[in-house]
Formats: structure tokens, sequence, C-alpha cells
């Protein structure tokens, strides 16, 4: 009898097999359609240029999100219904922002300084039309004055890393692409004070973290401080942040660093960020993150202009952008010489409004997907594929969704753009295999 | 698949578990002259005969063993025993298979994953039901228990849903065998125990894809055997 059990058994319990659908999308969680962007910059020293070419080009973003028809209230749901035909044209004049910078230096030594462990930097720290007429010089007030480190000023024309002076720069004036000191003196007022140099261990997951941790009042207990993870968020640290998360909010997290993570909660090495996705899934909130990060190129293995950055770093960045439907942006690139040069930032920040602008009607997948696979679902109801035309090249749709390969997202046209509180649901077959090994 | 095993082998234990004591009637020797072995054919007395009557179940069961799916169903047989040893049995189930705990951990915004598994709907079978053993179970030496074992194989058909929000149908040819237990509790009722392992060739829509699927299920009600033992 027993030589008959082992196939009887092996009958029983053959194991189903099923392809497994990638699934995007999310619910409109609320008719504010808040946006909350959190900056976490490195301020180590090798980082000052970029951080110079953020603060300079930050009138690309918020002229993206600010269009000179701006001003639509969206106080009430009839302001939508009155507004709708605006809202789906320009959906980006209904966002609600706010802005906050911290940095990657998560370990500080002795006294937390502003933008250490997941602190916010300047005064106000939370920027937003609500709050200043400026948002723009509010943002880099905070950036160039509270955040950046700047090496000393320079005493000959060819010494490098240094920063110039310009006599002859009036306060105002366009400042070009190079920071100097009277423009300085003329965004932090000429008595400023400025922070130090950061942590030379980047760890944006781990201040991005903090940085939640500390904008509730109720944070979770993975914030704490122990002896495992040695962070440096204590008890009575919670709402130091307040009102960086607001209810029903998306959140994106934009980390610009020159160096790939070396946060503490993973081994070195380490390249799946699962560990601080689960983390960040703790918060109600969606995250979305976006990074300017090294030039690793993960398709090739190619890192040009590496510096001290590691690959396994950077990945992790990669996929942390992959898994949250953000998009991951080189800061250097080589020119034509071969040499590293910063790359141009009011491309990141276009696309930075670009992504924020279509959070309600552009979906983007995780992978790329076998198109024909995908199907799209709104509040449970399947939605048709648009049909779209292109005339003198420009392609227009009707209701209905389509698939833009160049952003790897599906987008909604029409009638079919999904309302606020909707829930959207997008499955498709990946062409790869999947970025995460699963559990079961 | 470790804990599927065990809980296997803890049914067909058992199943088996009586077999050896199949009790031997001590009867008062008869001088009937000299039987060689292959002779002795029939070593119990048929307490609960089941031949030319027909047999009515309802059984309750579970699907535990879907790796993303989890179904409850109820189960209809009607039955006709042609013999102590044969007979022919038409069932039809109808049930709703859940995601489980690990598919809805999946669907969820850390993997973003989504099996294109199918939930059990219902189906409908016809089998034919060999009974090799009829036994007795004596309990703590208070109650003897009459029971036979049965194995059952046949065909038929299953209809599934994809649990994908698109919800396709599918109707699956299925073969299907299986392996229970009668507890007769009389001449017309009965405990009835099964485990049925179905089979089916399933058509899945969204990949447009063909699939061997197993729908193994743990089954147990009662059964009412009609006309006289």
């Amino acid at each position: 009898m027993q030589r008959y059990i082992l196939p009887v058994l092996v009958l029983f319990t053959g194991c189903n097999q099923y392809q497994l659908f990638r699934v995007a999308g999310h619910v409109q969680t609320s008719f504010s359609n808040d946006v909350d962007i959190l900056f976490v910059v490195d301020n180590s020293p090798s980082m000052y240029n970029e951080a110079g070419a953020l603060g300079l080009n930050f009138n690309t973003f918020i002229e993206d999100l600010v269009a000179p028809e701006s001003g639509q209230s969206t106080v009430t749901l009839g302001d939508a219904v009155d507004n709708y035909s605006e809202y789906v044209t320009h959906l980006g004049l209904f966002l609600d922002y706010q802005l906050a910078i911290t940095t990657t230096s998560a370990d500080p030594e002795g006294l937390i300084d502003p933008g250490d462990a997941g602190t916010l930097t300047g005064a106000p720290s939370i920027v937003s039309p609500d709050t200043t007429d400026d948002v723009e010089g509010a943002f880099r007030s905070n950036l160039l004055c509270d955040t950046t480190w700047w090496p000393s000023p320079c005493v000959s024309d060819d010494q490098e890393d240094c920063i110039s002076y310009d006599p002859n720069y009036v306060c105002g004036q366009d400042p070009g692409d190079e920071i100097t000191w009277e423009y300085l003196d003329c965004v932090c007022g000429s008595n400023w004070e400025q922070p130090g140099s950061g942590s030379g261990t980047e760890e944006g997951l781990e201040a991005a973290f903090l940085a939640l941790c500390r904008a509730t009042p109720n944070p979770p207990a993975a914030c704490y401080a122990d002896s495992q993870t040695g962070t440096s968020f204590w008890y009575g640290d919670e709402s130091s942040n307040l009102g960086l998360l607001r209810e029903g909010a998306t959140t994106v997290v934009v980390i610009v660093t020159d160096e790939g993570d070396t946060s503490r909660r993973m081994a070195q090495g380490e390249e799946d960020p699962e560990t601080y996705l689960d983390l960040l899934d703790l918060f109600e909130n969606r995250v979305i993150m976006v990074v300017i990060g090294p030039h690793y190129e993960s398709d090739t293995g190619a890192f040009l202009c590496a510096g001290e950055a590691t690959s396994w770093g950077a990945r992790r960045y990669i996929e942390a952008t992959e898994a949250t439907g953000g998009f991951y942006n080189y800061i250097v690139d080589q020119d034509d010489s071969g040499e590293c040069v910063t790359t141009d930032f009011a491309q990141h920040l276009e696309d930075l409004g670009d992504l924020i602008n279509q959070l309600t009607n552009v979906f983007s997948l995780q992978t790329l997907p076998d198109p024909a696979t995908i199907r799209v679902f709104v509040d449970g109801d399947e939605v048709a594929e648009a049909i779209c035309t292109t005339t003198d090249g420009i392609e227009t749709c009707g209701d209905g969704w389509s698939y833009d390969v160049s952003i790897n997202a599906v987008a909604f046209h029409g009638s079919t753009v999904p309302d606020y509180n909707a829930e959207v649901r997008i499955y498709y077959l990946p062409m790869e295999e999947l970025p995460r090994d699963l559990p079961f | 698949m470790a804990r599927t095993s065990i809980l296997a082998a803890m049914i067909l234990a058992f199943i088996f578990a009586p077999l050896p004591a199949r009790a031997q009637e001590t009867v008062t020797p008869i001088d009937l002259g000299l039987l060689r072995d292959s002779e002795i054919a029939v070593v119990q007395k048929l307490l609960y005969s089941m031949a030319g009557r027909t047999e009515v179940g309802m059984q309750m069961g579970l699907m535990p063993f879907d790796p993303y799916t989890t179904a409850l169903l109820g189960n209809m047989t009607i039955s006709r025993h042609f013999s102590e040893l044969l007979g022919a049995e038409l069932a039809l189930a109808g049930g709703y298979g859940m995601k489980n705990g690990h598919y809805r951990e999946l669907e969820g915004p850390t993997y973003g994953v989504a099996p294109e598994a199918y939930r059990f709907l219902g189906r409908m079978v016809g089998s034919v039901e060999w009974t090799p053993v009829y036994a007795k179970m004596n309990w703590l030496g208070r109650k003897v228990f009459h029971h036979n074992v049965f194995l059952l194989g046949g065909a038929g058909a299953t209809l599934e849903q994809s649990v994908l929000p698109a919800a396709d149908l599918a109707f699956c040819p299925t073969l299907t065998w299986g392996l229970g237990a009668r507890i007769f509790g009389g001449s017309r009722t009965s405990l009835r125990l099964e485990i049925r392992d179905d089979v089916m060739l399933q058509h899945r829509s969204q990949t447009d894809t063909n699939a061997i699927k197993q729908n193994v299920m743990l089954l147990i009600g009662l059964s009412r055997l009609g006309g006289a033992s």
C-alpha cells in the first residue's frame, strides 16, 4: 500500500500555475488633488554645483504648474463641475501643491541641524501658494541659503571648486548659469550664515522615510530609533514636520544626489528597495519616487562619471522609481569631449512638472507591458481603448485610454478621465521578468 | 506544499487505517469439507448492502489547496449501485472561490502583481464508483461502525471565472477521480467523506492560453440510501 501513497499525494497536491499580471493605478483619493513635493537634496560638498542648478532652474518647474490662466477655484465639488472642461484640458491648474526640502544626511553626529534626519530646512519650511506669493523665491531661498553647502570664494580665475565674485551683479538680474556670492547675498540677505556640509553617507530613502515620520502625530513604530536601525527619530519628534503630509494628498519624493543610496536599514550591495517601499507603504498617502541620480544605465550596466557612486546604490533608486511610477534622470553626463558635466536641470524640473500635471490622467506602468494585454478598469468598469488619429504630427484621441510607449504610461482621454475618488486599475503582462521576488 | 502534503497524508491515513480491522466473524465450526484459501472470497457479512439501491447525498466542501483562491462549495450526488462493488454517480456542485491572503498581498502596492487565477463556480461530473472495501471499525471498545471505502473516476465539466476584473468565464472539460468512505449510521443513512481531484483543461481568455488546472476538494456530508437493505 505504501508504494501507492506517494503518487497519490503527488496527484492531489500538484500546484496550479498562473500567469502574473502587473497592476498599476491607484485610488484618486481626494477632491482637493493635493500634491506634497519633498525634495531630498544631497548636501555633501560634491553637490553644490547641482544644487545651484536646481535653484537657478526652479522657475521652469513653477511655470509648469502655474500657468498664466491659473486661479481656478477648487474649493467645492461645484467648482469642479463648473470648470470641468478646464479641468480636463489643464489638469495642472487644479493641483494644490506644496514644497519642502530635507537632505540625504540621516546620520547626524551630535546636534541635529536643519535638514538632518528628515528635518526640513528654511523658514517657512513648507512653501505653497497659500503661504507665500513668491513660491519660487521662497523655495530658492530654502535651497540655496539653508540647505546647500558652498565652497570658499575663488581667489584666482583658474581656481576650481569655489564660488566667484561678481561685483556688477544687481539683485533681480538673471544670474545666468553661475551662482556668485553677490547672487547668494541677494537671495539670502547680506548677513546670511551658510549651512555646514552634509554627511558623506547619503541615505536618500532613509531621509525621505524620516521626513514622513516627522509629518504625523502618530508615526509607525518603525520610525523610532532602536539599536538595530540607529536612526535619529525619538519620542517627541512626532509632528515636527506637521503639514508636510496632507490627508489624501499624493506625495512626490524628489531625491537629488550624485551618489547611490546607502540607507542604513539595507545591507550594502542590496539592490532591491523593498525594505523602504514597505516602510513608505505604512503611510496612507500614495508616494511617488523621483530621482536625479548617478549616471548608471541599468540596461547596459554602463556607469558614466561614477565618482564614488555604486551601481547597487543607483539600482536601488532606479527600482524605487519604477515601483512607484516616478522617473530616474541622470544628474551628470559626458559632453562631446568626454568631460563630465551637470545635466540640464531645467529639463529635470520640466519632467517633474509633467509628472505632477499628469497625476490625474496618466498612470505610469512599472515595467514595459505587452500592449496587447493591457486592460483598464475604473471603479470596476472596463474602459475601452481610445481611437487615436494623427494629423500634422499632432495626435488626438477619442474617449478611452491609450498607451504611450515614450513614457510607458496609460493616458485617459475625454470623458473617461477618472473622476475624484475613482479607483483606477490597469492590468498587463510584463515583457520582462517581475522586478521583485515574490514571497509566494 | 508541505502543509498540503501533510493534510493529504492525514486524510489517507484516516481512510486506510481501518483496513487491518476487517473482522473475521467468529462462527461455530461446521464441517463443510476442505476449503482452499482461494475459495474463500467473502469474509465479512455485509450488514448494510447497497446493491440495487439508489443513494442521494448532500455534502459541504472546501478547496483549500489552490495557491491564490479558497472555495467553499455545496455538492449534491445521486448514485445508482448496480452491485456491492460497482455503481454510477452524478454529482452537481456549486460554490464560490475567493481571493486568499496571498493574492491580496500580491495585488497590493508592495508587489503590484495579479495572478490570472480562476475561481470555482460550479461543476457537473458523472463517475463510476468502485467499492472494494467493506469493513467494521471498533471505536474505543464500545461502538462498532460499518463502513466502506470507494474509488471514483469520471468526467464532466467545470465552470470557473477569472478573479481579474474582466471576470471572464471558462467552461472546462474535466476528468475527476476521488477516494471516499461511507460510515453507515443505519440501513438508510451514512456519513460520507470524500477527497476529489478534478483535473481540467482551462482556456484563460485574458492571456489566450490553455492550462491544466487541478481542483482538489474535501467533502463531508450525509447520504441516504433508498430501497431495502
